[in-house]
């Protein structure tokens, strides 16, 4: 066997324990098709013998089976590391893109200046980091950054309905009119932005206060008895620098990987954002008054709602959780004040293909483009090296290996996914009935 | 209880600068069901708008319940102030991607605000009433319900609010004769539950029978009133807008 086919067969890169993995994967394939299967919610029952549930779970473990083959021989040993380096890049992206899915669900127009509110956000992370009166009493860590992040940015988003959207929409103006009114706006704040900071590249590095040490917070945790050194792992993971997975066999792999705290934190702030969003919109009465005033203005005033307040409030939430965002989406890079409006199209592109009704269409499609995007760079890289070493492949990858892929991978998954549901994953109405 | 609930004097309104309404004035009394009729662009639709603030008024007052003037109001305004007036649009009357639970649970919060005695229940228990199948769907995304299960939610949306005045705008429009009659016969029930009812409708001649009295429209200015009978029996009226052949 000579080193390309080694390489090429996905057999023999998985280094695994049979069996085990073939139960674990018949596990999950017999609950995805249970999910699939199972009746819902509004559709019809489904009538489903369990030879046909059996064979079903057959077919998905098969299906999970070449999958995660398919992605051990594409990562190798890396296949965990990527993972990680995935969820926390989708995280993050979800963190700065679902403000703009509740705008433009509840204001119906595309607002350009959502990327200025990104660059917003990190630069209050860094003005306040810059700030040497800030530093000395200590008010410039993570926690305080995220505060004030969500609080200008929010501002900011809040002024812009004030100042340019509200006073254009009272005249009627249609959603292109504020669509290029917005791309102003954004311009605007980018300008304001570059005259205070300069359009020299600068770092949002958050800091952790002087407390936030290993012993002040995770020995009083291991003293706990039972749950102690559970408890002190977990925290762990968001007061160490960096901890260590070491598991020996996961599914039949050797894993060991390092997660930074800001990643941790990145994960965790991102789940308690859809978390809380998710319960405000559809608990309380705030949350369905945005619902109603998306869904019809006239209708809601009728039903006493104040729409103006409640548009108010759904800016100043959809800025400020994108402010947040913005400092974890860039923790570790340098930013210039044209740093949002780089991710403008990707932003977009995750709000449609998420739909623009729902949180969780924004998750799901902010995990696909992420995937579709490391997944590009990672086999281009396997590619470019069986290149090398084979010149059949040579011949038959036609493509530039080098090149940056990754943005048109992810758009043609999105062009592909809304040729096949135009709504996006999650959207509701078809949008075509609703005009 | 003031004997005119909504006493509406020379009001004049329109969109932008276009006029529509030119000096109407009109009454609804207690417990009564008026019809406005009239043919297309006559400003039915606009004169019921202008009465519930989505239409700014012009000029003119419009007198609730003999005491307030919600001319110049806006409608969350009018509602949250606690005046008991509700009204349900011809065309987008529930909030689609809202579920039939939350449409009324909306009518119910503009309820509360008016801090109305009488427990939560009740309410519900009094839309379960008049419109049973609503309780079947409650969980349901309003957009996926019927067009007659749709106009009921709307009605139930409005009654949630515990209206004494109830404006609808065209409520059988695009609905197949049989579901407009289950219309017309909850309108009945409605207005038994002592509300008053100001009622637009197209199907002119189904709708007279019910009421007690009539408006008719033309290019925003009264062309007649009377009992509904009176409209019915007017025989230039019946064959201008009750669609009547003259023998």
């Amino acid at each position: 066997m000579t080193e390309i086919e080694e390489t090429y067969s996905w057999q023999s890169s998985a280094k695994l324990a049979f069996n085990k993995k073939i139960v674990m994967l018949l596990l999950l394939g017999y609950f995805q098709a249970l999910y699939e299967y199972l009746p819902k919610q509004h559709k019809r029952r489904k009538s489903l013998s369990y030879s046909w549930l059996f064979f079903l779970s057959l077919l998905m473990a098969a299906y999970y089976y070449i999958l995660l083959d398919f992605l051990s021989w594409a990562l190798g040993d890396n296949l965990f590391k990527q993972a990680l380096t995935t969820i926390v890049n989708a995280s993050t992206l979800i963190m700065i893109s679902v403000g703009l899915t509740l705008v433009t669900r509840v204001r119906k127009f595309a607002n350009f200046s959502h990327a200025e509110l990104v660059t917003t956000g990190v630069y209050v992370a860094i003005g306040i980091n810059s700030m040497s009166w800030a530093r000395n009493l200590g008010l410039n860590t993570i926690f305080l950054q995220i505060i004030w992040a969500f609080l200008i940015t929010g501002g900011v988003a809040v002024l812009g309905e004030r100042l340019v959207f509200g006073p254009l929409t009272k005249r009627d103006a249609t959603p292109l009119t504020l669509m290029v009114a917005s791309i102003g706006y954004g311009l605007i704040i980018r300008q304001v932005i570059q005259e205070i900071f300069t359009a020299l590249p600068k770092q949002p590095a958050p800091i952790y206060p002087s407390f936030w040490t290993e012993e002040n917070i995770l020995s009083p945790l291991e003293g706990i008895p039972i749950i102690g050194s559970f408890l002190a792992g977990f925290v762990g993971l968001f007061v160490k620098e960096r901890s260590k997975f070491n598991w020996d066999t996961l599914l039949g792999y050797h894993v060991e990987l390092f997660i930074t705290r800001n990643e941790s934190f990145a994960i965790l702030i991102m789940i308690i954002i859809i978390l809380s969003m998710r319960y405000m919109f559809t608990k309380t009465t705030l949350g369905i008054s945005m619902r109603a005033t998306a869904d019809d203005p006239d209708l809601a005033q009728i039903s006493g709602i104040d729409t103006q307040r409640v548009i108010t409030y759904t800016w100043f939430i959809a800025g400020g959780v994108t402010g947040v965002g913005a400092i974890f989406r860039f923790e570790a890079s340098s930013v210039t004040p044209a740093a949002g409006f780089v991710l403008l199209l990707l932003i977009f592109a995750v709000v449609t293909l998420g739909g623009f009704d729902s949180f969780e269409g924004t998750l799901v499609a902010a995990f696909i483009v992420e995937t579709a995007r490391s997944l590009t760079v990672i086999i281009n890289g396997r590619l470019a090296l069986l290149e090398q070493k084979s010149p059949l492949v040579d011949t038959l990858v036609f493509w530039e290996t080098s090149g940056d892929w990754k943005a048109v991978t992810a758009f043609f998954i999105i062009i592909v996914v809304l040729i096949v549901r135009p709504r996006g994953i999650f959207g509701l109405i078809d949008p075509r009935s609703k005009l | 209880m003031p004997e005119k609930v909504i006493e509406a004097k020379n009001i004049e309104s329109g969109y932008g600068k276009l006029q529509i309404i030119h000096g109407i004035s009109l009454e609804l009394r207690k417990a009564e069901l008026v019809t406005i009729i009239g043919p297309n662009g006559s400003g039915k639709s606009t004169f019921i708008k202008t009465i519930i603030g989505l239409v700014p008024a012009w000029s003119g007052e419009i007198i609730i319940n003999e005491e307030v003037d919600v001319a110049g109001m806006r409608p969350f305004e009018i509602i949250n102030s606690g005046i008991p007036i509700n009204y349900v649009p011809q065309v987008s009357n529930v909030f689609p991607t809202l579920s039939v639970k939350e449409n009324l649970m909306l009518g119910l919060l503009a309820n509360k605000r008016r801090e109305n005695n009488g427990a939560e229940s009740d309410d519900w228990e009094r839309i379960f009433e008049l419109f049973p199948r609503l309780q079947e769907r409650l969980d349901q995304k309003a957009a996926l319900l019927s067009g007659g299960e749709r106009q009921m939610l709307a009605l139930g949306r409005a009654l949630m609010t515990d209206p004494d005045i109830l404006l609808l705008d065209e409520p059988t429009a695009a609905l197949a004769p049989v579901l407009a009659d289950e219309i017309f016969t909850k309108i009945i029930d409605m207005k038994k539950l002592g509300i008053s009812i100001l009622l637009v409708e197209q199907r002119a001649t189904r709708a007279l029978k019910i009421s007690d009295r009539g408006y008719v429209f033309v290019t925003g200015q009264i062309a007649f009133e009377g009992t509904a009978q009176q409209i019915l029996n007017n025989e230039r009226l019946g064959e201008l807008y009750l669609g009547r052949r003259v023998s």
